[in-house]
């Protein structure tokens, strides 16, 4: 599981960012997903906000995601095994 | 008359310094907040050959003030949303796309460097090329309201901010949460100021320093770095 993404601090917005390795994400897929774990705030063409345990995530097609809230890194690396996890599962990965 | 004269002729410049401009090479690092405003400024000056650095893609944080950060750019690379703009305005200008600059990066050459990125290590190794290149370098930082532009020919980086040893320097994080006219202000009296160095007119050279705060009754002031 783990080589499928990265967990970052995320310099520019601080929280941390998920990077799937060579995979991108569909978005309309990953909505029915995340929606049963946490409730999808809104979505585009190429993004999705959604709500999951108290923590914003941003979704963008191009397999990255952007975690924010108050979490460590430890946290973080928990956070995205759950959702990376859930979008495989739903087949929200291509 | 050309298009290309007909769109700048209200630069005021001479032909001499027009020419300047348009054959002038120019690297910016960075694309977010003040990098994309200084890419505004210089290709509404005339600029026709600059390079880019970034690797980042656009993101829903950096609507509230990235010029170049829209809907369509949504999770696209900032240096093609870069190409695309400058196109926009004018076919003639080249956009040399460069990923990250970090350790051991080319600046590829250019007149004079500007510094759009976020955290103080980038802007450390920048200083650095530049200094080794011998060509001027254009300072320029925001931060909420505030902000800092200079322009760096002989005075050194380090000794104007103090640095700490290099590996200690992870600690600065970079922090984004800038108004957008401050980043917009910002970029633009750096690209004013590049414009300045090559057409010889005055610029501000550090570490004489000049200093804004949007939200005091005197926004900008002129101050020491060091």
């Amino acid at each position: 599981m783990s080589d499928y993404f990265v967990v970052e601090p995320c310099q520019s917005a601080g929280g941390f960012e998920i990077r799937l390795s060579g995979k991108k994400i569909d978005i309309k897929k990953a909505e029915k997903v995340l929606s049963k774990i946490g409730t999808v705030a809104g979505s585009g063409p190429v993004v999705l906000l959604a709500k999951i345990k108290g923590l914003s995530l941003s979704v963008y097609g191009s397999g990255r995601m952007m975690v924010k809230g108050k979490l460590k890194a430890a946290d973080a690396q928990a956070f995205a095994e759950e959702v990376v996890s859930a979008l495989e599962k739903g087949g929200a990965m291509i | 008359m050309n298009l290309y004269t007909e769109k700048f002729a209200r630069n005021r410049l001479t032909k001499k310094q027009q020419d300047i401009l348009r054959a002038s090479s120019f690297a910016i690092v960075g694309l977010g907040g003040t990098g994309g405003f200084i890419l505004e400024n210089l290709l509404r000056m005339g600029a026709e050959n600059i390079i880019v650095f970034d690797n980042d893609r656009f993101e829903l944080s950096n609507f509230n003030r990235q010029t170049l950060a829209t809907d369509g750019s949504l999770d696209t690379p900032k240096t093609h949303a870069a190409a695309a703009r400058a196109k926009a305005i004018n076919s003639g200008a080249e956009i040399d796309s460069r990923g990250l600059f970090g350790e051991g990066s080319d600046l590829g050459g250019p007149d004079i460097v500007l510094d759009g990125s976020d955290n103080i290590k980038t802007k450390l190794l920048v200083s650095r090329s530049a200094r080794a290149e011998k060509i001027p370098y254009v300072f320029c930082s925001a931060q909420s309201s505030r902000g800092i532009v200079t322009v760096f020919t002989i005075y050194r980086f380090e000794k104007a901010f103090h640095l700490p040893k290099e590996d200690a320097l992870e600690k600065y994080r970079s922090c984004s949460d800038i108004l957008c006219p401050a980043a917009s202000l910002a970029g633009t009296l750096a690209a004013s100021q590049a414009v300045n160095v090559l057409l010889e007119k005055p610029f501000i050279k550090a570490p004489q320093a000049l200093f804004f705060d949007l939200f005091r009754k005197e926004i900008f002031w002129r101050g020491r770095l060091g």
